[in-house]
């Protein structure tokens, strides 16, 4: 007889009836990544604020999509950008090559270039994607392109209000 | 057992047979076999300070330096036994006790010769907790150095070099104990002109270059061997560029032409080919007096147009032009337009080259020494510019034939020059007597010491001196005794213009013109006299470097149609009528041929800005327009055509310019692999610890993209040794005591009043090219007036003292300097710091006043 199979299928069905919807309406609503979720980066600044990243490049030679551009120049005693001798004058992250494997995080020797879990990345030109130091710096407002109301936690068990930088706590 | 000319050893189980005298670490090496070190370089003498190439003999009851040990018949020598490896070990991790792990911001991090050997033979990790030394880091010792005492691994490579081989020691080891550290004297720069090299032989990032701190890394770079293109010794370099623009200069050995040296002008003197001046588009004067950018179909239409008809041409080249480019322009105005009027002698008009091949001195208008040569000679006879400021890698290499191959050098010379400190002989000639004092060499305290071989250098001296006659008296010596001549032409290019017969009385191959032409001085007149309808120049700067600025000027304003090949728009180009923008040497596919006629191959490296173009593809381009289409398209075309049609050319095998030679060391070429008998198959990378093979392709595991130190590739372009030209064989001149006047001034009466004045190059100065360097520009001094002290006291003048310098009707304050140089005599350099010399070469004598 195929009732016990029709009996298992129904209850699945009638199980999910009653869960509740799996989709939101992104962007209003939205999720938060799991912690470690891999998305764009961020430049760390010391406590004192001076920039923890020394331009040394092995991010960019880490790279295995040739995705960053860094040039160094040496601090001055009246320009003084980080602790030490050098700071990246240029700091570039192309995230329309960056595959967010992380190997950049892992070669930083001062763990000032760390990933967020920002996934939004999109642009109306390919210069947009391009981030440069200042769009990386920890300190620039990471920019949505939308306002999200609420924000739910990765297991979805916790509902919370966002606010505009709320993804990256 | 073995003959006398060899010696067998076994290393590490492999018996080979080397020369008796070698060093255990060179034999090793050329078996692939690395003994790690620091202080050890083939280019200099062993001192086994670092203790790193520590190996273990049978029979020997301690490790011996593989650097200061000489092979021995029966020697058995183990480099990877328990002993050896600890004694690497152990050694590495004593340097890293005070090394600072600041790897990440030196400028040598990634090609480190300590972090390449540390992969390889280190320990993995230290014991040592304790705070590390620590010093003032970045101190600068010079305006091209910087030093950082606190990487130092007190290898003593930079005190050696700078001692041994440069003799400028500025650099020491100062203290003792754990405070040894490497300083200069009393916080005075290190003001040598080799100082650069220190900078390349650092096995770590103490001394580091200034103008190319954090600028980039070493993966950033793509590179192509090049040659230098400023002086005539033509020492090959590595270009090196980031992101499209020329960062570094380094010295690539050859052992024929600078062993593994270059001067600080060649190191640093790059910048001119990324500067923003350069001529990116053809220009054409306008209507309004104001350049126009054209097309280059438009500008070289309107040039050939000027060509046409029979129009009387002059052609000057400059010195700074490849081989290709001088074929090129001599075969245009000669076959094509019809002129011998063609000349490359600017700033050393008139310097008689094709006398050295009449006086009988060489078979060529160019050397038929090498410069190895001077190493075997037994006497030396030097009779040109100061080497030091002209042809600073000369200098070393005279310098090492006079110290290491005791060579006795005869310097002849109205002035002191930086040979004199070592020379066996000084012959202070009297002011214009450079020819009788070579004359009277043969019964001056010289004599004793001239014997075979023997090696003549000459080099054109000065603007307006008697240098035929000095060419005269020199083949009237060097016949005597079959001598050989060096023959020392002042810029990169200057060598290959006279091969290829751009000068008015040879052509290609060292043949004697029929009808000469006329030189440069003879064109600029003609052209100044209205007598030119279009003088051509080819990266001639004449109103700077010609010596008669007046003349130059009026030659521009004399109606012909100026055409100007060039790289900037220089003083000279701004008043010509078309513009033609010119590639430099690092975009471009070319050979130089230096002082011993070597032929060395340049690589590109770069794309010209804008338009820009060889100066052999305008001549292609021109002699099309006019009904001659040569066909070439690329470099080797144009060697074909110099291999059939240029005696002294037909055997040169461009393909042998750049190919490589065997290349040392098959066992380090895969980089960071440790030998896996010790380092359990894991490979430390920056970013961690991974197993073998994970990540394969990045460049921190497999070491293929990664740059090696030197050090790991075994000086890996020992490779290109260049060529030498053939001489030309058959008709040789027959050597007669008469020489052909070349436009030079007329030897000094002794009734003529006022100082004999002789110009010479310093090695920095306002030049195009070094002008636009920005580290190099500062350094040019002030310009000065040398002066004997007797003549001083007469004119009441002391040092420091301004004076005013008149000549031909100009004048220049100048300040005074005493000197050790001939009575009658002044020495005023060229183009030093807003003073150009050449307004004041135009006449042999000038006169000096107090300043009032």
């Amino acid at each position: 007889m195929a009732l016990p199979e029709i009996l298992t299928g129904m209850r699945v069905v009638i199980r999910n009836v009653f869960k509740g919807k799996e989709t939101m309406s992104y962007p209003e609503v939205r999720r938060q990544p799991w912690p470690r979720f891999k998305g764009r980066h961020v430049l760390e600044r010391h406590p004192d604020g001076l920039e923890k990243c020394i331009g040394c490049e092995l991010c960019a030679g880490a790279c295995p999509a040739d995705a960053i551009y860094v040039v160094g120049a040496e601090n001055k005693p009246g320009a003084r950008f980080s602790p030490g001798e050098r700071y990246a004058q240029i700091y570039q992250i192309n995230y329309l090559r960056c595959i967010f494997c992380g190997l950049c995080v892992e070669a930083c020797p001062t763990e000032a270039l760390l990933m967020t879990t920002e996934y939004e990345i999109s642009g109306t030109s390919r210069d947009d994607l391009v981030y440069t130091k200042e769009q990386l710096i920890v300190d620039a407002p990471i920019q949505r392109h939308w306002d999200t109301k609420i924000e739910y936690s990765p297991d979805r068990t916790t509902k919370q209000k966002a606010g505009r930088d709320g993804a990256s706590s | 057992m073995s003959d006398n000319d060899s010696v067998t050893l076994t290393i590490n189980g492999r018996e080979v047979a080397a020369e008796p005298g070698r060093l255990l670490i060179d034999v090793a090496e050329e078996l692939g076999v690395f003994v790690p070190r620091f202080c050890y370089h083939p280019g200099m003498k062993p001192v086994a300070v670092c203790r790193m190439c520590l190996v273990q003999i049978e029979g020997q009851r301690k490790l011996q330096p593989a650097c200061s040990t000489p092979v021995a018949d029966g020697m058995v020598v183990n480099t990877q036994e328990a002993g050896a490896v600890d004694a690497q070990e152990g050694m590495l991790e004593f340097l890293l006790i005070n090394h600072p792990l600041d790897c990440p911001i030196c400028d040598r991090g990634g090609e480190c010769p300590l972090q390449d050997q540390t992969y390889k033979h280190g320990p993995g990790s230290s014991r040592y907790v304790e705070p590390k030394r620590t010093y003032e880091k970045a101190l600068e010792i010079s305006d091209l150095v910087v030093l950082d005492r606190e990487r130092c691994v007190l290898c003593w490579r930079c005190v050696r070099f700078s001692d041994e081989i440069a003799g400028d020691a500025f650099i020491q080891l100062v203290d003792r104990g754990p405070g040894t550290q490497i300083l200069t004297f009393n916080d005075e720069p290190f003001d040598s002109y080799f100082s650069g090299n220190t900078i390349q032989i650092c096995p770590v990032g103490a001394l580091t270059s200034k103008p190319y701190r954090f600028v980039a890394r070493p993966w950033d770079l793509k590179s192509a061997p090049s040659v230098c293109s400023y002086c005539s010794v033509g020492c090959p370099i590595t270009n090196e560029s980031r992101d499209e623009k020329l960062v570094r200069c380094q010295a690539l050995p050859n052992e024929n032409v600078n062993d593994f040296w270059i001067c600080d002008k060649g190191r640093f003197g790059y910048h001119y080919v990324d500067s923003d001046e350069r001529l990116t588009a053809p220009l054409e004067r306008g209507a309004n007096d104001e350049f126009q950018d054209v097309s280059w179909d438009h500008a070289l239409e309107r040039v050939a147009a000027k060509l046409r008809d029979g129009a009387r041409v002059g052609v000057i080249a400059g010195g700074h032009l490849t081989t290709e480019d001088a074929w090129a322009i001599g075969k245009l105005a000669k076959n094509v337009i019809g002129t011998r009027d063609v000349d490359s002698r600017v700033a050393d008009a008139g310097a008689p080259y094709a006398d050295v091949m009449i006086s009988g001195l060489s078979p060529a208008a160019g050397s038929s020494a090498t410069i190895n040569d001077l190493a075997t000679a037994r006497t030396i006879v030097w009779m040109g510019p100061d080497p030091k400021e002209a042809l600073p890698v000369l200098y070393l290499k005279l310098r090492g034939a006079v110290l290491d191959h005791n060579a006795k050098l005869i310097v002849v010379s109205p002035r002191r020059l930086s040979l004199d400190g070592f020379a066996t002989h000084v012959v202070r000639s009297e002011a214009g007597g450079e020819a009788r004092a070579v004359d009277e060499l043969m019964s001056s305290p010289a004599a004793d010491d001239i014997g075979d071989p023997m090696v003549i250098c000459w080099g054109p001296s000065s603007p307006g001196r008697d240098d035929a006659g000095v060419v005269a008296a020199l083949g009237r010596l060097g016949a005597a005794r079959d001598a050989k001549v060096l023959m020392c032409p002042p810029h990169s290019g200057s060598q290959g213009l006279l091969d290829m017969g751009v000068h008015p009385s040879l052509d290609a191959g060292h043949e004697t013109a029929a009808e000469p032409g006329r030189d440069t001085r003879a064109i600029l007149q003609a052209a100044a006299d209205g007598r030119l309808d279009v003088l051509l120049l080819f990266g001639a700067d004449v109103i700077a470097d010609f010596p008669d600025a007046d003349l130059a000027g009026r030659a521009l304003g004399g109606g012909a149609h100026v055409v100007t090949v060039e790289l900037f728009p220089t003083e000279t180009a701004t008043r010509s009528d078309v513009l033609l923008p010119s590639a430099a040497f690092a975009e471009r596919e070319g050979t130089f041929t230096n002082l011993e006629r070597r032929i060395q191959k340049l690589e590109p490296l770069l794309e010209a800005p804008g338009v820009a173009r060889e100066p052999w593809r305008i001549c292609v381009a021109l002699a099309r327009l006019l009904g001659d289409d040569w066909g070439w398209h690329s470099f080797v075309d144009v060697w074909n055509d110099i291999r059939s049609n240029v005696r002294t050319h037909t055997e040169v095998d461009i393909d042998a310019l750049s190919a490589r030679g065997p290349t040392p060391a098959p066992q380090y070429e895969s980089g960071y692999e440790k030998d896996p008998s010790h380092s359990g198959g894991v490979v430390a990378g920056p970013g961690g610890q991974y197993p073998k093979g994970y990540r394969s392709g990045t460049p921190f595991q497999t070491g293929q993209n990664w740059p090696l130190s030197w050090e790991l590739r075994g000086f890996e372009a020992r490779q290109r040794p260049g060529i030498v030209a053939g001489t030309p064989n058959g008709a040789r001149p027959s050597p007669s005591g008469s020489t052909t006047s070349t436009g030079s001034a007329a030897p000094d009466g002794e009734s003529a009043d006022g100082f004999v004045l002789y110009a010479g190059r310093m090695i920095y100065d306002e030049g195009t090219m070094i002008s636009k360097s920005t580290a190099l520009r500062h350094i040019a001094r002030r310009p000065f007036v040398e002066l004997n002290e007797e003549d001083a006291k007469e004119l009441e003048l002391s040092e420091g003292d301004e004076a005013v310098v008149r000549a031909n009707g100009t004048e220049a304050r100048l300040e005074v300097r005493l000197a050790d140089i001939a009575r009658g005599a002044v020495f005023i350099p060229y183009d030093q710091k807003g003073f150009r010399a050449n307004t004041l070469t135009s006449a042999p004598r000038v006169t000096l006043a107090r300043d009032l």
